[in-house]
């Protein structure tokens, strides 16, 4: 009962959020307006097409990026039981983005097949991330290591981004905004053959979520419990990795939501058991919607980018989060 | 005797000294630059503002920054629409955002001028090659008021006055025919942003803002709300209901295939259903001008944008 209350609380919090985000602009609106926007639509009616083409197709963006990331970053810190991983964390964020620049820059792919350079950058930033991790196994804090390898990865890649970016800046004029992570009027576009990769994700996730409980356990434990270890690793790390770029390539490499929501989620339900699924599904959609209703409000008719505001609020609160832990003896 | 003698040779040694009067200002980066009153070897690091207009004063510019263009030839931005010029006059210094000071030092100028914004990091470097002063053309000042500010540093004064004197006279000549009802017509400049699918508005857009005000068009209040000290500003498509001047201005890039028409078809994807409502557009009072003409606030530039006026009428 208990579960469902707090699913349901989570839910109407959202719901609540993308209300806010449908209401509030830089052009004043009432609820009359924005119901008759869904259920009477007029073309001619420019309040109308600012609800449905510009507030809705943005508010589905950062209910799909923020769901992603959170979920991509509950998996990761799950399996690794490492607290600090995220994919930003680990390089997975800057190496994707890494490879989709470089494809632009070579003129290699375009549009939604964009995805491809960026599962590779992905994956090849993470590789790299363990390789450089295991270099440094002996040297401190596996965990601590493993962060700052993703760390000096994620630099690399970044560096790198910014290597090809000067090469031929002007080409790149078009892609700022996404390369600093932010969500654009058209990002909708990008989102459309990403969702159905985000959707079976989730649900491959659901169904995984029992065996990665068990290997919370240890490997030994979950094997002797009839856990195949190595499948149920490497089958989560790819739903996590394949999250988390379909997010990037959508909005750009967005900080902090895969590292944050799963840590507010674990406070209130712990993180064993669909129900902390599910909640980092809604908490990260509800983080990057609230973060963008920001963006669009505090300097409207100026619109703020996204990234930036969930740089500094996702940073505050992990300081929070690190403060507290910190407090009660523990670690985050 | 020996005593004259040695005062002898130490004027002498004084007299490179004397050679080349100098004088002191305080640029827009906020330095005291001491340097010639009269150079003779001037290096430009910006095309389309410190280039433009040392160029148009008749200054004796020596070498300019310069662009990449698609087909691998360098340009000077601007400077190549407006007068023709290019790297068979006159130097090329460096690349556009990548400062090749060997380069600019093998110029051996006797003065650098640049720009605040793409090279203030730079400044100490290129000051040990020759002075230099920092412009900066977005400090929220009137262009006309930079620009004369300008022509003082380079000595170039009365040249700047009797441009202005031939420019004034045209505004002159050409003010009173744009009306609309009786009254100075309104308008706003504007770019669709097709990165972010946002609208960028101009506070001031060069020549093209300062030759609409100097004819007596009033702007649309949302240009007051991008932030003191900045030309332009994203905005959120939503105010396109605020677009409701008589005109809009806008600026496209012909070697990338942009035309008014193009400009606006952006827009339909930004805002669909503009057209619908906004007065310019349902007037056909939408222009669009070459943006390397217009962009610098020279005198040609302003000519230019007065012969494009021309046209509408």
């Amino acid at each position: 009962m208990m579960r469902v209350v707090v699913l349901c609380g989570a839910a109407a919090v959202l719901a609540a959020l993308c209300a806010l985000h449908l209401w509030l602009g830089a052009a004043a609106m009432d609820f009359s307006t924005i119901a008759d926007a869904f259920f009477a639509y007029d073309p001619k009616n420019y309040s109308h097409v600012v609800v449905i083409k510009q507030r809705l197709t943005r508010l589905v963006v950062a209910l799909y990026a923020g769901g992603a990331l959170a979920v991509s970053g509950y998996l990761l810190q799950k399996i690794m039981q490492n607290g600090l991983v995220s994919p930003s964390t680990l390089g997975i964020s800057a190496g994707a983005t890494n490879f989709v620049v470089l494809s632009v820059y070579l003129g290699w792919l375009g549009g939604a097949w964009q995805f491809l350079p960026a599962l590779l950058g992905g994956v090849a930033a993470l590789a790299m991330t363990f390789g450089l991790s295991n270099l440094l196994r002996g040297q401190g804090d596996r965990r601590l290591t493993l962060v700052l390898a993703g760390a000096m990865i994620g630099t690399l890649f970044s560096s790198l981004t910014t290597f090809v970016v000067s090469l031929d800046a002007d080409r790149f004029t078009t892609l700022i905004g996404w390369l600093i992570g932010n969500i654009g009027n058209f990002d909708y576009v990008a989102l459309i053959p990403m969702a159905p990769l985000g959707v079976v994700a989730i649900v491959a996730a659901a169904f995984a979520a029992r065996a990665v409980d068990v290997l919370m356990l240890g490997d030994d434990q979950a094997a002797v419990m009839g856990v195949n270890v190595r499948a149920v690793y490497a089958v989560t790390l790819l739903i996590a990795i394949v999250l988390a770029v379909s997010a990037v390539t959508v909005v750009g490499p967005i900080g902090f939501v895969g590292l944050v929501v799963p840590h507010i989620v674990r406070i209130f339900v712990g993180d064993t058991g669909r129900l902390a699924l599910w909640l980092n599904l809604i908490g990260g959609a509800a983080v990057l919607t609230a973060a963008d209703i920001l963006a669009r409000v505090a300097l409207a008719p100026r619109v703020m980018n996204v990234g930036t505001i969930m740089g500094l609020a996702g940073g505050t609160i992990f300081l929070v989060l690190v403060l507290a832990a910190a407090r009660r003896g523990g670690r985050i | 005797m020996k005593s004259t003698l040695l005062a002898g040779l130490a004027a002498l040694c004084a007299m490179p000294a004397y050679a080349q009067e100098m004088r002191t200002i305080t640029d827009h980066s906020g330095y005291e630059v001491t340097y010639p009153v009269a150079p003779q070897r001037i290096v430009s690091l910006h095309d389309w503002t410190t280039t433009v207009m040392a160029h148009e004063l008749g200054a004796n510019l020596i070498g300019s920054s310069g662009r990449l263009d698609n087909d691998g030839n360098y340009f000077i931005r601007s400077a190549r629409e407006l007068y023709g010029l290019g790297f068979d006059q006159i130097e090329l210094a460096s690349v556009h955002g990548d400062l090749d000071m060997e380069r600019i030092a093998t110029l051996k100028p006797d003065l650098i001028i640049t720009n605040v914004g793409d090279t203030l990091e730079y400044r100490d470097q290129l000051a040990q090659i020759a002075p230099t002063i920092m412009f900066e053309p977005m400090n929220g000042r009137p262009p006309m008021e930079n620009y004369a500010e300008f022509a003082d540093w380079l000595g170039e004064g009365d040249r700047f006055n009797e441009l202005k004197a031939a420019y004034d006279a045209r505004i002159a000549e050409t003010k009173g025919r744009f009306t609309i009802d009786g009254r100075a017509p309104s308008y706003i400049a504007i770019m669709p942003n097709m990165e972010s699918g946002e609208i960028r508005v101009f506070r001031n857009y060069g020549a093209q803002s300062t030759v609409l005000e100097d004819l007596g068009f009033t702007h649309g209040a949302i240009m007051d709300e991008v932030p003191e000290g900045r030309q332009d500003a994203n905005f959120s498509p939503e105010i396109v209901g605020r677009l409701d001047t008589d005109y809009i201005f806008m600026t496209h890039i012909t070697d990338r295939g942009e035309t008014r028409e193009s400009l606006m078809a952006q827009l339909d994807e930004i805002a669909p259903g503009y057209r619908d409502f906004v007065p310019a557009a349902q007037a056909d009072r939408f222009v669009s001008m070459s943006r390397f003409h217009v962009y610098p606030t020279t005198f040609a530039a302003m000519n230019y944008v007065l012969e494009q006026l021309d046209t509408l009428q």
